[in-house]
């Protein structure tokens, strides 16, 4: 009796740790976010009032939070959809060429050792329409005055594509590792049936790549949607809102703002679009 | 008044020979204040700076301090953007570690509220660790004065900087082109258009980053508008407000490409670089000028223009503070009134880097000789300056004006409706 008591504490005893790390970090700091979206600061943070849903309501009806969303869906979708579209691609090609196989594939992955800041401060300086050497370079085509990240019609174009160059390389590679495990009886089936190169990865890689392409997606699409580093310190979310995505509105509103439970009602609507992402993503994994 | 300005220049350069050396024995040393400075011998303070010219420029003197006092200073600094998230962030948290640390005004009414400064009254009445007469408050500009309790709030910072918006503009452009300094808004704008015409280069340019509300703001008093009445109602759109702003609006028309991310250390990069001739901002980035290599023959300093309403620039004060959670906060004051008194802060405007804002410095012939365009400037302008309201929800109230404008810039949006629509939007957050 005494030792199946003991087995059975055993692993409690044994998760206690990472259990309280949890609480202390994820738990709590949640748990406070619910609370803060009810309160107001008005008289002190030391102070906090309840005032219902109030918080929800000024938040909810500001045209700056239906801007936020909006903005981060479309860089969500928009970055993750080029990312796909690019990796696959990339992958497809390291596969298939013969030469400067390994030259290619660490040239592919760089992007990913550069930090966030430090690419976006780098790409923001390439991209200055004043002194960037992108401008300098489009200038010898023809094309003249593009304003990249300082224009409302190219602002939130220009941090999607640079979050791409930074992450694309995530995708190419878990695809490229797909392309690797590929069985090669059905391929040699097609080719047999008489199927074209462009048919055999249609209707056969492709499906056979479902897995890796869904965790690559999943992994990125969670991840674009907090996406901070690189809009922060290219636009800060503007010029006027057109970067301003639901993590920028929330940094603002935390610390520069100092209304703290608009932050908290910002991160609320945030956590519930990742856990309805991963919800529905959890369907697409393979069983 | 560039007439009166060679001819005060003059006086001040012959002044400056015969009383150079009384000027030396004028400032008041520490030695001569009636306080016991050896009081907390042995014991340590920890101070938070914020880069800027002010930390630059005190802190080879802070061995000073130690040996006066035999109080352990341990410093640290943070660049702009890092001090002003990691100060309130740390303040709210409850982990701030500082005893001291520098402060902005527009936060006064946030930082009083939640008790993050401690009142400085008790100290400088205490004359056991204040000695009134040698520290002389009444020195400090009218201005700077306000600055201890700006958003009328208890009085828990002294000034230490002074920075007023000025006209800064490179003197080689104008003179070849055989054009004045403007002296007027309407002036400026002619000369502005004319440089932009006929070189291809930007003639004039303000902030277009979410910070333009600071330049803007002495364009805005100039022609007799304001952000906020007296009463902290939001009157923007008033029609001398919206007269400001189509005004800054078609000097933002001469603007180099991309402005929209321009803060100051953008405008100075582009004038260093010969790509604007001209703009309005702090008195302070002429310096900045000057330490990016740009010799005194051409980078130039002039008086605000004069708008409809006379000639009243933005002005601009760093403050310092003792954080309310200190526990050494006496020593902390010492520490505050040795840093802000005449004798260092003379050795500060000494250096050409930073003016501080007491009136014995900037009026001291040794001071102005070494950069005397920038003290006249600074002088004429602190007369004149105005702070801006202080109010709890500053920043919150500034980052739609300014992301609205940033359409205005563009193209996007015309001054007038986009006025109107952010008074609505100011009074809601008000309610």
């Amino acid at each position: 009796m005494k030792t199946s008591t003991k087995g059975f504490r055993l692993p409690y005893l044994l998760t206690l740790p990472i259990t309280l790390v949890i609480i202390a970090l994820v738990i709590y700091p949640s748990v406070y976010i619910f609370y803060l979206s009810f309160q107001s600061s008005v008289a002190g943070v030391k102070n906090l009032a309840f005032v219902g849903l109030k918080n929800f309501v000024q938040v909810f009806s500001s045209s700056v939070f239906l801007i936020s969303v909006k903005n981060t869906f479309i860089f969500a979708l928009g970055s993750v959809g080029i990312s796909f579209v690019l990796g696959l691609g990339i992958a497809y090609l390291l596969d298939n060429i013969e030469k400067g196989k390994s030259f290619f594939r660490i040239g592919f992955i760089l992007p990913l050792a550069v930090a966030p800041v430090v690419a976006g401060l780098t790409w923001n300086m390439m991209l200055n329409p004043l002194y960037g050497i992108i401008n300098y370079l489009l200038k010898f085509v023809g094309i003249e005055g593009l304003q990249w990240a300082t224009h409302t019609d190219t602002a939130l174009l220009t941090v999607m594509l640079i979050e791409v160059w930074q992450w694309n390389p995530f995708v190419m590679l878990i695809i490229y590792a797909g392309f690797q495990v590929l069985p090669k009886e059905p391929l040699e089936a097609a080719m047999i049936d008489g199927a074209s190169s462009w048919q055999s990865f249609i209707y056969v890689s492709l499906p056979l790549l479902k897995p890796a392409i869904i965790i690559a997606v999943i992994f990125r699409l969670t991840d674009a949607f907090k996406s901070f580093d690189v809009i922060y310190t290219i636009t800060r979310g503007g010029p006027g809102y057109a970067s301003t995505t639901l993590v920028i509105r929330a940094y603002l509103e935390a610390f520069q703002f100092h209304v703290l439970e608009h932050a908290a009602v910002f991160g609320i609507v945030m956590l519930i679009i990742s856990l309805i992402i991963s919800k529905q993503a959890i369907k697409f994994l393979p069983k | 008044m560039r007439k009166h300005f060679l001819i005060l220049v003059m006086m001040v350069l012959v002044g400056c020979f015969v009383f150079q050396s009384i000027s030396a024995l004028a400032v008041p040393l520490p030695e001569e204040a009636k306080i016991n400075w050896r009081r907390f011998e042995g014991q340590t303070i920890n101070v938070l700076f914020c880069r800027h010219p002010w930390q630059e420029t005190v802190e080879p003197f802070i061995p000073d301090f130690e040996k006066l006092t035999g109080i352990k200073v341990k410093i640290a600094a943070l660049p702009e953007k890092e001090f002003l998230t990691k100060v309130p962030a740390d303040l709210t948290a409850g982990t701030f570690a500082f005893d001291v640390f520098m402060t902005q005004y527009y936060d006064a009414p946030q930082y009083a509220l939640e008790e993050w400064t401690a009142p400085l009254g008790r100290y400088i009445l205490d004359p056991e660790l204040t000695d009134l007469d040698w520290y002389d408050w009444t020195d400090f500009f009218p201005g700077a004065q306000k600055i201890a309790t700006a958003g009328n709030t208890y009085e828990d910072r002294v000034a230490i900087t002074a920075e007023v918006q000025s006209l800064i503009y490179r003197k080689d452009i104008l003179a070849n082109l055989g054009l004045t300094v403007p002296e007027t808004f309407d002036e400026l704008l002619e000369t502005g258009n004319m440089i932009s015409e006929q070189t291809g280069k930007s003639g004039v340019v303000l902030r277009g980053h979410t910070t333009l509300w600071w330049p803007l703001y002495g364009v805005v008093r100039s022609y007799g508008g304001d952000y906020l009445n007296a009463d902290a109602q939001p009157v923007v759109n008033s029609p001398e407000t919206v007269a400001a702003v189509k005004m800054w609006s078609d000097l933002m028309k001469n603007a180099p490409p991309g402005v929209t991310g321009f803060c100051w250390e953008e405008i100075v990069n582009a004038t260093v670089a010969g790509e604007t001739a001209m703009f309005l901002d702090s008195s302070g980035l002429y310096s900045s000028l000057l330490l990016r290599g740009l010799s005194k023959d051409k980078a130039g300093i002039a008086p605000f223009p004069a708008g409809p309403a006379g000639i009243i620039p933005h002005a601009h004060m760093w403050s310092i503070s003792i954080s309310s959670i200190s526990q050494k906060k006496p020593l902390a004051w010492l520490f505050i009134q040795w840093a802000t008194s005449k004798e260092i802060q003379f050795k500060q405007a000494l250096s050409g880097k930073t003016l501080t804002p007491r009136i014995s410095v900037l009026s001291d012939p040794e001071v102005i000789a070494k950069n005397p365009e920038i003290v006249y400037t600074v002088s004429q302008g602190l007369k004149a300056g105005v702070l801006s309201r202080p109010h709890l929800k500053f920043w919150k109230l500034m980052d739609p004006f300014a992301r609205s404008l940033q359409e205005v810039i563009l193209g996007k949006k015309e001054v007038e409706p986009t006025l109107d629509e952010v008074q609505k939007v100011w009074e809601n957050i008000l309610k």
